[in-house]
C-alpha cells in the first residue's frame, strides 16, 4: 500500500516537473522573442560582509546575500559570485527579512458615503445583492486601489515590504489584497488575500442596525443567509454577495473587533459558525490575556501607545479615570503579557497616527518587556505564513523572494536606521548606505578671523551651529552633497552673509565664497578639527515597570484576585427567609458550596468564615426585574418596529462600575433588558453580578428566554421629534396590528418548516429550503412558550390589549414592566395569569403616566398579582430596598410583602425562584448582610454574596478606596515625570459614563 | 357695612382664630438640635405662639381655650422647603405645551418665574402630601435664566402663593465641558466651545449693571435686572457643579461686590470647604440621590457630601434638582434621610430641608423651623418623617390653617382600590 502510495506520489512528481519545465520553455520562447523590448535580463547582486537574519534563529555574521532579480540565490560565508554581478559592501550592516503588515489599508481610497435625505428603512441598490447596505462581500480591495508612493515610502522607512490591503468598510467587507511595496505590474501579490468582517456598519446610511447588538445580528443572520444560499444554488436566483461570501470562506478570515471584548464577541460568532477568525485586537488584550489564551484566537495587534496625559492641573486630573491611567501604563506591556501567554499575534501599523512611531513603539514594547524575538516574527514569518506566503516570504532562504531589508543593526534599536528596503529584488534606497559622514567640528575662517562650525545629530538628519568663541551665532545651514549653504550672522556684518562651500569629502579642508550684506565677496576656508564620534545608544532593555496593579475589571474597584467560594457561617442576624417561615430573629445562616446549607440557632461548623450577624438583617439578594446597567453599544436597536433577532446577552459590559455600585446597594442579578424603542426589541440576558468576571460568566446558566415588547409613546415614536412620523406604527392601533401580524408570519413559518423537514430527501432536494430567519425564531418561541414576554407598558387600554393578542394566539404575556396603570386592571392582570414590575412612584415624565400612581404597587399585590419594583436606570438600582419600602408608606403593604417586591417577586417573574429569592436550605447562597432592617433608609450593605462569594464587603471597599488613591497618585506622579523630560503628552478630557435608560435610542 | 365686617371680625376671633395647641406630639424643632419629646406646639392664627414640652406648656397656660389636638405618639415637624425647583412650571416633562421653565436664549435675568407659576399644577399636592409646604420656583436654562421666587404651595393665585417675590437671580456657570446632545444620555461630552463667549457676556453684562443707572437705557430689561441684584441684596444663586468652576464663578462676582452668592449643585463642593467658609458662602446641594460624577468616585459620595459641609461648617440646604424634578420632588425627604445615614444626624439632617433652606433663601425669619413667632407652618407624622417605612404626614397647618392632603393620586387610588384596602 505504502510503496503504491510512493509510486503514485513519484509519477505525480515527475508530471509536476514535466509540466513545468514545458511552462519553462514556453516562457523562454516567450522571452527570447521579446527580451529586448520587454524585460532586462534579473540582475545578480551580492552582498557581502553581512550579518543575515534568515529568521528569529539563524543569524550568520560576515556572510554573503546573494540575490537574482526577485529570488535569493544564495546564502552563506563561502558563496561563489557569478561574474557581473554587482557587489555590495555592506560591512557591519545587517539583513533581515522585510516586515508584512496584515491589515492595513494602504492606497485603498473608501466608496463614497452616500447621502440620503431622511431615514432609509430599506437597501439603497437594486441589484442582485446583499439586502443591507452594511454588507458588501462581494467588494474586492484591488478595485478601490491605487498605488500611493507617500505611503508606501513611510511603510518602507518601518521596515515592511509588503501589506495587505483593506476596504474597511462594513460589517462584511469583502476580499482584500496582497499588495507588495513596489510600483510595478508585481505589486499584486494576491488579489484576493482575506475575508473580512467587523461589527461597524461603515458608510451605510441605512437604519438597520445601529447598535453593536445588532450589528452581531446582521453577521449571524448573513452567515444563514449565504449557507441557506449554498444549499438552494440554482434553485434560487442569483445573487452574487452570497455567491462571493461562500467563495470566500476558504480564504483566512479577519475580523476587525478593536477592542479586548469585541474579540471575545468575534470568537462568539466563529464558534457557531465554525470558523477561524484572524482578529485585529484593541491593544488592551492583556486585559484578557488568560480568557484569550483558552480560546486560542491569532490576533493582530496595533501598537498605538496612548501618550501620558497632563495631569499637573490638580482638578483637572481629578477628570483622568484610574482607569485610563492604569492603560497609558500598561499599554506598553499588552505584547510582553501576549506573548508571555503564548498567545499568537501579528502586528499592524493600523492606529498610528504617523508610521513613523512604528519602529519607537516597537523599542518602548521591547522595554516593557516582549523580546526582539516575537517582534520579528510577528512582522515576518507569522503574517507570512496567515497569508499562506511561507513558501515565498517571510523568512531569508534560498528560493524565497527578494525582500529584505538592510539596516544598522536590529532595527528595533534606537539609532538604528533602516538604510534599504529591497522588495522582490526592487531596489528602495532610504538613506545612502555609505554616505558621507559630514558630522565633526570644524574651524571656519572668514578671511583671517576664526569662527567654529559644529555638526552634530542624526547621519541623515545633521544638526549645525555656529560661534565664534563662546557666543552662539543665528545660523540657517543645510547639506546638500557636496554642498554646504548657510546664511548666518557673523560678528564683523551685524545684518546676513550667504556661503557655499564646495564640501571636499577627501580631504580635510574645503573651500568656499562668502557674500557680505553689502555684496562684498571674501574667500572662505572649512578646516575639519575632529571627526563625529557618535554615542553609541545602549540597547533598549526590559525596564517598563508597572507600578499600578492588574485588576479585575482592569479599573477602580478592580479585584486584584477574584474573590473565591467559601464556606460562611452568619451567626445571629435576622434572617428575611421571604418563605413559610417568614422573618426569624437571633437565627444562624450557614452558606457552604454556593447554597443556603443550614438555617437555625447555635449551628457550628469547623472551617468556616464566621460572620457575627447580631443586631444585623440577613436577606437575599436583590433581583432588579428591569436593568439596562452592563450593556454595551446601545441598548436599543430602535431601527425597525421589530427586532426580536437581537440579544441583549451578545454585549454584556462586565466593567460597567454601576455592576459594583448595585452590589454594594444588595443587589445580586438583574434582568438586563433591551429598550423600549419598538413593538418587539430584543431579547433579554439574565446575570449575577459577579464582579471582576468576564460576560459570558456573569450569565446565568439554564435559565429560560426572556424578550423585551414595548407599548405606547415610545415605540409610535412620540417623542423623537418631528423627523420620526413615518415608520409603522405611530399609534396603539398600529401596535396591535404590528404583534398580529408578527405573530401570523411566525406561524407561517413554522408551517413551511414543518411541511419541508417532512419531506423525504429525495423530495427535499426538488423544493427550495425554507430561509433560517433569526428574528421569527424568536417570535414563534413565544407562541411556543420558550420565550417569555417582559413588557414595557403604562396605560390600561395597551395592557388590556396584549392580553388579548397573547390570547388570541395561545399564550400568555409573563410579565408588565413598568405597568403603571395596573392598578386599573389588576383584576384582568391575574386573571390572565401576567406579574407586574413597576415604579414606586414615578409619574408624569411623559404624557402616558399622568396617572400613573404611586399605590400601584400596593394595589396590584393586594389584587393578588406578583409585583416588582425595578429600577430602570443605575441610580435607584443601589438603592432599590428603599424603594420598595415605599409600598409600605403608599398603600400599606406589610414590610414582608414590600421585601419581597425586589427578591422573591422577580425571582418568579424570571422563572429563577426555584433557586432564588429565598433563605431556604439548598436556595443559592445570594445573601446579603444589611446594618439594619433592609427596609429603612438608614440600612447600609456591609457584605453581599453571591454563591458563597463575598464579592461586597463595606470594610474591603474602604481599603480599595485607600488603594485607588494610592495608585493613582503613583501615576500621576510617573506622568508628571514623562512631562518633565520633554515627552508629549495629552491634556485631561472630561468623560462621562454612559449609562443607559429604556428609552435611550443609541 | 362697618358692622357687618367687625362681626366678621369678632366672629373669627372667636371661633376661627381661636389658639389651637397640638398635644402631646415628639416635636422637631428644625434647626439641627432640638428635639422635645411629649411636647406641646401652639398657634394663633397664622403664627407660632409657643413650643415646649407638655410639662411647661400646662404650668403656662393653666386656664387657657384652647383648641387642642391630641398628637401623642406623633412626630412634629415644621413644614418642608424645597429649593430650586420647577415645581409648578412644568407638568408633564414630555409635553412641550406643559414646560415653562426655560426661556429662549441665554440672556433671560427679567424672566420671572411666579408669572408661569401653576398653582393648580396636578404635581404640587403630591409635594405637600409629603411635607413640603414651599418652595422656590426656579426658571431654568444655560447662562442666566431668570428670577425664582419662594412660595407656599396651596394657594388660590400666584400672587397668594408668594412668600418673597423675585429673591434672586439664576445664573449657570458656563462650564469647561458641556454635554452635545442631551436628549440623549449617551450624547457625547466635549469642550464648551461657546465658554469664552459667554463670560465675556457675563462681565459686559455685570459691568454694564454696575454702572450708573441714569446712564443707561431704560428700556434694557434685562440690564435692569442684573442692577437690582448688583445693588440690592438679592441673592445671586450660581449653578455650578466643578471645582475649579466653583472658585472662578466666587472670584468674577467678587469684583462686583456681589456678595450675596449661593451656590447650586456644588459636586465638588466637599473639596473647597475652606474657600467656601472664608468668604461664607452658602450651598444648595445637589441631589443626594444621585450618583457620583466619577467612576473613581465612591458610589455613596453624594449620600455623604451633607456631613462633608456639616463637619466643617458650611450652611447648606438639599435640593431635587435633575431628572424628574418637579415630580420627584416629594422624595425630598429620604434624601434627607439618606445623609442621616451616612454622616449627619436626624436633626441635621431636618435641618437641611428646613431652616438652613430657609437661611439660604432669606425667609428664616418667617419659616423653617418651630420658633415662637414664625408662621405655623407644621406637619403631624405618623412617625419618622425621613424614612419611608414610616413617614406617612397625617396632617399639615400651612400657616395655620390646616390643608387637604388629597392628591391626583389619592383620588385614583381611591377610585380604583377595591374595598377593604
Amino acid at each position: 500500500m505504502k510503496k503504491s502510495g510512493q509510486i503514485v506520489h513519484f509519477l505525480f512528481e515527475l508530471m509536476k516537473k514535466t509540466i513545468f519545465l514545458l511552462f519553462l520553455l514556453s516562457c523562454y520562447n516567450l522571452l527570447f522573442a521579446q527580451k529586448h523590448l520587454l524585460l532586462p535580463s534579473p540582475k545578480w547582486v551580492a552582498f557581502v560582509n553581512a550579518t543575515i537574519h534568515q529568521d528569529t534563529s539563524q543569524v550568520l555574521e560576515n556572510a554573503t546575500f546573494l540575490i537574482r532579480g526577485d529570488e535569493i540565490v544564495a546564502i552563506g560565508k563561502e558563496v561563489k559570485i557569478p561574474e557581473n554581478t554587482q557587489i555590495i559592501d555592506i560591512k557591519g550592516r545587517h539583513i533581515y527579512p522585510s516586515f508584512i503588515d496584515i491589515y492595513t489599508s494602504f492606497g485603498i481610497t473608501l466608496p463614497e458615503k452616500q447621502h440620503h435625505q431622511g431615514l432609509q428603512y430599506d437597501v439603497s441598490h437594486q441589484k442582485a445583492l446583499a439586502t443591507n447596505d452594511a454588507l458588501h462581500p462581494e467588494r474586492n480591495a484591488y478595485d478601490f486601489f491605487s498605488y500611493d508612493h507617500k505611503q508606501a515610502k513611510e511603510l518602507q522607512q518601518q521596515g515592511f515590504g509588503l501589506v495587505v490591503s483593506h476596504v474597511k468598510d462594513g460589517v462584511a467587507r469583502g476580499t482584500s489584497s496582497c499588495i507588495a511595496l513596489v510600483d510595478k505590474p508585481k505589486q499584486l501579490v494576491l488579489s484576493e488575500a482575506t475575508n473580512d468582517y467587523s461589527f461597524s456598519k461603515g458608510h451605510s446610511h441605512q437604519e438597520y442596525p445601529r447598535s453593536l447588538m445588532g450589528m452581531i445580528s446582521l453577521l449571524r443572520q448573513s452567515y444563514y443567509d449565504a449557507q441557506w444560499y449554498e444549499e438552494n444554488e440554482g434553485k434560487i436566483p442569483e445573487n452574487l454577495a452570497w455567491r462571493a461570501w461562500n467563495e470566500q470562506q476558504q480564504l483566512p478570515q479577519i475580523f476587525e473587533a478593536n477592542d479586548k471584548l469585541n474579540v471575545l464577541r468575534a470568537d462568539e460568532v466563529a464558534q457557531e459558525f465554525n470558523k477561524e477568525y484572524i482578529v485585529k485586537g484593541g491593544g488592551n488584550e492583556y486585559q484578557i490575556a488568560d480568557e484569550l489564551q483558552k480560546r486560542k484566537i491569532t490576533l493582530i495587534e496595533p501598537v498605538n501607545f496612548s501618550l501620558p496625559i497632563d495631569v499637573s492641573d490638580v482638578y483637572e486630573a481629578d477628570w483622568v479615570s484610574l482607569k485610563v491611567m492604569k492603560e497609558w501604563e500598561w499599554a506598553p506591556k499588552n505584547l510582553a503579557i501576549l506573548s508571555d501567554k503564548d498567545i499568537p499575534f501579528v502586528l499592524t501599523t493600523t492606529g498610528l497616527e504617523k508610521k513613523t512611531q512604528f519602529l519607537p513603539n516597537l523599542q518602548k514594547a521591547i522595554s516593557a518587556g516582549v523580546s526582539e524575538n516575537v517582534l520579528l516574527d510577528a512582522l515576518t514569518q507569522k503574517p507570512a505564513n496567515l497569508l499562506g506566503l511561507s513558501e515565498k516570504l517571510g523568512t531569508l532562504e534560498k528560493g524565497k523572494k527578494a525582500s529584505f531589508i538592510i539596516s544598522e543593526g536590529s532595527p528595533f534599536q534606537k539609532g538604528n536606521v533602516i538604510y534599504e528596503n529591497w522588495v522582490l529584488g526592487e531596489r528602495n534606497k532610504l538613506l545612502e548606505l555609505n554616505s558621507f559622514d559630514i558630522r565633526g567640528e570644524y574651524d571656519f575662517y572668514v578671511e583671517e578671523e576664526k569662527y567654529s562650525l559644529s555638526i552634530t545629530g542624526a547621519l541623515e538628519k545633521p544638526k549645525f551651529r555656529f560661534f565664534h568663541d563662546s557666543t552662539t551665532l543665528k545660523s540657517v545651514v543645510s547639506y546638500q552633497k557636496p554642498w554646504l549653504n548657510g546664511v548666518t550672522n557673523l560678528i564683523f556684518d551685524s545684518t546676513r552673509i550667504r556661503f557655499s562651500i564646495l564640501f571636499d569629502e577627501k580631504s580635510r579642508i574645503s573651500k568656499g565664497k562668502l557674500i557680505k550684506s553689502n555684496g562684498e565677496k571674501l574667500s572662505i576656508i572649512l578646516e575639519n578639527k575632529q571627526v563625529f564620534e557618535e554615542k553609541k545608544e545602549k540597547p533598549v532593555v526590559a525596564k517598563w515597570k508597572t507600578i499600578s496593579e492588574m485588576t479585575y475589571p482592569f479599573q477602580a474597584y478592580g479585584y486584584t484576585k477574584l474573590p473565591v467560594q467559601e464556606k460562611v457561617l452568619i451567626k445571629n442576624p435576622t434572617v428575611w427567609t421571604n418563605g413559610e417561615k417568614g422573618i426569624l430573629k437571633n437565627t444562624d445562616v450557614l452558606l457552604l458550596n454556593g447554597r443556603v446549607e443550614e438555617i437555625g440557632q447555635n449551628l457550628t461548623i469547623k472551617g468556616a468564615k464566621v460572620i457575627d450577624g447580631t443586631g444585623k438583617h440577613l436577606t437575599t439578594g436583590i433581583i432588579d426585574e428591569h436593568s439596562h446597567i452592563a450593556i454595551y453599544g446601545g441598548v436599543n436597536e430602535a431601527t425597525d418596529a421589530v427586532t426580536a433577532q437581537v440579544r441583549i446577552g451578545d454585549v454584556i459590559n462586565h466593567e460597567d462600575i454601576n455592576i459594583y455600585r448595585q452590589l454594594g446597594g444588595g443587589v445580586t442579578a438583574i434582568q438586563q433588558l433591551h429598550g423600549s424603542a419598538n413593538p418587539i426589541g430584543g431579547q433579554s440576558s439574565l446575570i449575577k453580578l459577579r464582579w471582576g468576571s468576564l460576560p459570558n460568566e456573569l450569565k446565568i446558566q439554564d435559565v429560560d428566554g426572556f424578550i423585551k415588547f414595548a407599548l405606547g409613546e415610545n415605540v409610535k415614536q412620540s417623542n423623537w421629534g418631528s423627523k420620526y412620523t413615518v415608520r409603522y406604527p405611530q399609534t396603539r392601533m398600529g401596535v396591535e396590528q404590528v404583534y398580529e401580524l408578527v405573530f401570523l408570519e411566525a406561524k407561517e413559518y413554522e408551517t413551511q418548516w414543518k411541511t419541508y423537514n417532512s419531506l423525504s430527501k429525495k423530495e427535499k432536494k426538488k423544493v427550495i429550503k425554507p430561509r433560517k430567519d433569526l428574528q421569527l425564531e424568536a417570535v414563534l418561541e413565544i407562541i411556543n412558550k420558550k420565550r417569555f414576554i417582559t413588557c414595557h407598558s403604562y396605560v390600561q387600554s395597551e395592557i388590556l390589549m396584549l392580553m388579548e393578542v397573547a390570547e388570541r394566539h395561545g399564550f400568555r404575556v409573563n410579565t408588565f414592566t413598568h405597568v403603571l396603570e395596573g392598578y386599573k386592571v389588576a383584576e384582568q392582570l391575574k386573571k390572565h395569569g401576567a406579574y407586574a414590575s413597576t415604579f414606586a412612584d414615578w409619574w408624569a415624565y411623559k404624557f402616558e403616566v399622568n396617572d400613573a400612581i404611586p399605590y400601584n404597587g400596593a394595589m396590584l399585590t393586594k389584587a393578588g398579582v406578583v409585583t416588582a419594583i425595578n429600577s430602570d436606570f443605575p441610580e435607584p438600582g443601589r438603592r432599590l430596598n428603599i424603594e420598595a419600602a415605599k409600598l409600605v408608606k403608599y398603600g400599606g403593604l406589610s414590610e414582608e410583602e414590600a421585601w419581597k417586591t425586589v427578591t422573591l417577586n422577580p425571582a418568579i417573574m424570571l422563572h429563577l425562584d426555584n433557586r432564588m429569592g429565598k433563605i431556604e436550605i439548598g436556595m443559592d447562597a445570594d445573601v446579603v448582610l444589611w446594618s439594619d432592617n433592609p427596609l429603612s433608609i438608614y440600612a447600609q450593605v456591609e457584605q453581599a454574596y453571591i454563591e458563597g462569594v463575598c464579592l461586597y464587603d463595606i470594610e474591603e471597599e474602604k481599603k480599595m478606596q485607600k488603594r485607588i488613591q494610592e495608585e493613582r497618585n503613583a501615576l500621576i506622579q510617573k506622568m508628571i515625570l514623562e512631562k518633565s523630560k520633554g515627552l508629549p503628552t495629552l491634556k485631561p478630557t472630561l468623560k462621562k459614563e454612559i449609562y443607559y435608560h429604556c428609552e435611550d435610542l443609541h | 357695612m362697618k358692622i357687618f365686617i367687625s362681626l366678621v371680625f369678632i366672629i373669627g376671633h372667636l371661633c376661627v382664630f381661636a389658639q389651637t395647641a397640638l398635644v402631646g406630639g415628639n416635636v422637631h424643632v428644625g434647626d439641627g438640635e432640638t428635639y422635645l419629646e411629649n411636647g406641646v406646639l401652639v398657634f394663633d392664627k397664622d403664627r407660632i405662639v409657643f413650643v415646649g414640652t407638655k410639662e411647661v406648656y400646662e404650668s403656662v397656660y393653666t386656664n387657657a381655650n384652647h383648641t387642642q389636638i391630641d398628637v401623642k405618639g406623633k412626630e412634629i415637624y415644621p413644614a418642608l422647603i424645597a429649593p430650586n425647583t420647577t415645581l409648578g412650571l412644568v407638568e408633564v416633562e414630555s409635553v412641550r405645551a406643559s414646560r415653562d421653565y426655560q426661556e429662549v436664549g441665554a440672556v433671560n435675568p427679567n424672566a420671572e418665574a411666579i408669572t408661569a407659576y401653576n398653582v393648580d399644577s396636578k404635581i404640587i399636592p403630591t409635594t405637600y402630601a409629603n411635607g413640603i409646604l414651599y418652595a422656590q420656583i426656579t426658571p431654568q436654562g444655560y447662562l442666566l435664566s431668570g428670577m425664582s421666587s419662594v412660595v407656599r404651595l396651596y394657594a388660590a393665585t400666584k400672587r397668594e402663593a408668594v412668600l418673597q417675590k423675585s429673591d434672586g437671580l439664576h445664573l449657570f456657570w458656563p462650564q469647561r465641558y458641556w454635554q452635545y446632545n442631551w436628549f440623549s444620555r449617551t450624547g457625547t461630552i466635549a469642550p464648551n466651545k461657546s465658554r469664552s463667549t459667554h463670560l465675556e457676556l457675563l462681565k459686559s453684562l455685570f459691568e454694564k449693571a454696575s454702572t450708573n443707572a441714569d446712564s443707561q437705557d431704560h428700556l434694557d430689561l434685562q440690564i435692569k435686572a442684573i442692577r437690582e441684584v448688583v445693588a440690592s441684596n438679592k441673592r445671586l444663586y450660581v449653578h455650578v457643579d466643578d471645582a475649579k468652576e466653583i472658585m472662578e464663578a466666587v472670584l468674577f462676582f467678587e469684583k462686583y461686590q456681589i456678595n450675596n452668592i449661593v451656590i447650586v449643585g456644588g459636586r465638588d463642593a466637599w473639596k473647597l470647604t475652606d474657600f467656601l467658609k472664608e468668604r461664607k458662602i452658602s450651598v444648595i446641594l445637589s441631589r443626594v440621590h444621585d450618583l457620583p460624577t466619577r467612576v473613581d468616585e465612591s458610589a455613596s459620595l453624594l449620600y455623604k457630601q451633607p456631613y462633608f459641609l456639616e463637619k466643617d461648617s458650611i450652611l447648606f440646604g438639599l435640593n431635587y434638582m435633575g431628572e424628574m424634578e418637579a415630580m420627584g420632588q416629594r422624595n425630598l425627604a429620604f434624601t434627607a434621610g439618606t445623609a442621616a445615614a451616612y454622616g449627619l444626624t436626624k436633626e441635621q439632617a431636618l435641618k437641611s430641608i428646613s431652616l438652613s433652606t430657609a437661611q439660604i433663601l432669606g425667609v428664616d425669619k418667617e419659616i423653617g423651623s418651630l420658633e415662637v413667632g414664625k408662621l405655623a407652618s407644621v406637619l403631624v407624622v405618623e412617625g419618622d418623617l425621613l424614612d419611608m417605612r414610616t413617614s406617612i404626614v397625617i396632617k399639615a397647618f400651612l400657616e395655620g390653617k390646616e390643608i387637604s392632603l388629597e392628591t391626583h393620586h389619592t383620588q385614583l387610588y381611591n377610585k380604583h382600590k377595591k374595598k377593604g384596602d
